[in-house]
């Protein structure tokens, strides 16, 4: 009986996958988690320089992290390219250029970890790819 | 002083267990998208672990059998190879991801080549394993993983809005739209599992069989098992509040450890990150060593072989060659270069799955009068533990549809 009660449990569970898989594909609105995670990334990224500004971070911790919102940024790009053959809207296409721009303040930021003014530049760089891919969003 | 070290080993399991790698960036990211919404499930996960720990704790203690034992016995050997065969592939996995973010961690505070400190800390953490006895390592890291307190500290020094916090207490999701319900449901489900994780069993029961607890220790095995899960249910709670806090109003989803870490000392300057760092090697270790030594304990259990931490390699070369295995393997599914954080996504997830299938033989032996005497489960361990039985099945069932339809929690 106890046996057959866990057989049970196993095929709900199969079965639970199977509905699952059946339904994953519907949901989801690509370019929107696209432009999200770019405007989490710009966001993190702000916070980063923040503490940055604030000499809260030692250049270990600092450069260490930098190599890993690298890996971030990758990783998004990749998605990107597993899903989108090409921005199809326009929106997309405008939402480009911001995310060239943020992929430029990551690759400059482990030269720019002592210079107040280079990193005040970037928060406020960040902060308007971050809002203009907000409205970007807002129009998807 | 001799409870007071007995109650070490709840701590481990709770800090390496409970305050894992999943658990950091699971409950901050659950934070991050519905503030204090998904709080009740951090107080129903520990509330389900202390049940089942005392339990397996109490069998080990009456019964003499460990948690594999029991599945054994209770599944045959069909079902029961089933089990063992995906829980010691999830104990793999776990390793492997706790082995990876060690590594991060490193990187973080030495600066030096990660790929270098990956090997080098698993070479340092299984000659650690070989040399010390069982109780030593348990001090070790279980006292080391305190210094996770800084991620409480941080969030008391941040401003959090108490009576929303008290809201998230209920299981409402007030403030959540229909399109984002599945998302809240998979973080429901991924807390509760993470919290539950059946490696935390695993290792309680055969820690108490390795410490010789007789039934006289019953009373202090249940101080341990609820101290130990209170303990790191608080800790998961200041890394929700981080996640509330820091990264709801900011719109920041956190992916990567470093992001999760700087926020855990976010008030402080270099001392308090490095302490939040050194806080979260001590329990990535922790819950590295538990899952390796996990998979021996269940492989030798199941076979009904000699192991045990406390006896000389020698005498137990399958128990011990493999944890060595389970610690390899792990380096090189880190070393291939899947990130961590992936990893813990499909621990969480499947371990969920697995997880009434170890849970359910706890139970059956527990209430059983002929094995456990006086000391079966009384009405409410038996009602308790039926409630919680059915709400990890239920979330089994869901676990992996969830993941799917949510594609692994995307906002």
């Amino acid at each position: 009986m106890r046996r057959r009660i866990s057989y049970i449990f196993i095929i709900t569970l199969v079965l639970g996958g199977c509905l699952g898989c059946s339904s994953g594909g519907i949901s989801v609105r690509q370019e929107q988690t696209e432009i999200k995670s770019w405007i989490s990334l710009a966001l993190e990224i702000e916070l980063f320089v923040d503490q940055l500004l604030r000499q809260r971070l030692n250049d270990e911790f600092a450069n260490g992290h930098i190599q890993y919102l690298k890996g971030l940024r990758d990783d998004i790009r990749s998605n990107e390219k597993k899903h989108t053959v090409e921005p199809s809207s326009e929106a997309m296409t405008a939402a480009n250029d911001q995310i060239r721009q943020l992929s430029e303040v990551i690759d400059l930021l482990p030269t720019a970890l002592h210079n107040d003014s280079l990193l005040n530049n970037y928060k406020s760089r960040l902060e308007r790819v971050a809002s203009e891919l907000e409205i970007t969003l807002a129009r998807l | 002083m001799k409870k007071l070290l007995g109650i070490t080993l709840g701590i481990m399991t709770a800090l390496g267990g409970f305050v894992d790698l999943g658990q950091i960036v699971f409950t901050m990211q659950a934070g991050a998208m519905f503030g204090y919404q998904l709080l009740w499930s951090i107080v129903l996960g520990p509330a389900g672990i202390i049940l089942y720990m005392e339990m397996c704790g109490r069998i080990a203690v009456v019964a003499g059998e460990p948690v594999f034992t029991i599945v054994r016995k209770e599944l045959g050997s069909r079902l029961g190879w089933m089990t063992l065969v995906a829980s010691n592939l999830l104990n793999l996995i776990t390793c492997a991801a706790e082995i990876g973010g060690m590594a991060i961690v490193l990187h973080l505070l030495t600066g030096w080549p990660e790929k270098l400190l990956l090997f080098a800390s698993t070479i340092v953490l299984a000659t650690i394993m070989l040399l010390l006895k069982f109780k030593w390592i348990e001090r070790s890291f279980g006292l080391a993983g305190i210094l996770m307190v800084m991620f409480a500290i941080s969030a008391f020094c941040l401003k959090v809005d108490w009576p929303q916090m008290a809201r998230g207490l209920l299981p409402l999701p007030h403030d959540v739209p229909a399109n984002r319900a599945a998302l809240y449901a998979f973080f429901a489900v991924g807390i509760f599992s993470a919290l539950l994780m059946a490696y935390e069993v695993h290792f309680y029961s055969s820690g108490a069989i390795e410490e010789k607890w007789k039934p006289k220790d019953l009373g202090e095995n249940f101080m341990v098992a609820a101290m130990g899960s209170i303990l790191g249910s608080l800790l998961t709670v200041a890394l929700l509040v981080l996640g509330t806090v820091v990264f709801l109003p900011r719109h920041i989803f956190p992916e990567i450890l470093s992001t999760t870490i700087l926020v855990g000392a976010l008030p402080f300057a270099h001392r308090g990150l490095q302490i939040a760092l050194l806080g979260v090697l001590a329990t990535l270790a922790g819950a590295a060593i538990e899952t390796a030594l996990s998979g021996g304990y269940n492989l030798c259990q199941f076979l009904d072989i000699p192991w045990g931490k406390t006896q000389p390699p020698g005498k137990v070369k399958v128990f011990t060659v493999t944890w060595l295995t389970m610690m390899a393997f792990g380096l090189l599914i880190a070393a291939s270069g899947i990130r961590p954080l992936v990893l813990v996504n499909i621990s969480v997830v499947f371990g969920m799955v697995v997880l009434p299938l170890t849970y359910y033989p706890i139970l059956r032996v527990a209430c059983d009068k002929r094995i456990m005497g006086k000391h079966a489960n009384n009405v409410f361990d038996k009602t308790m533990g039926t409630i919680f039985l059915v709400l990890i099945t239920v979330a089994a069932i869901a676990a992996i549809p969830l993941m799917i339809v949510t594609h692994s929690g995307q906002p």
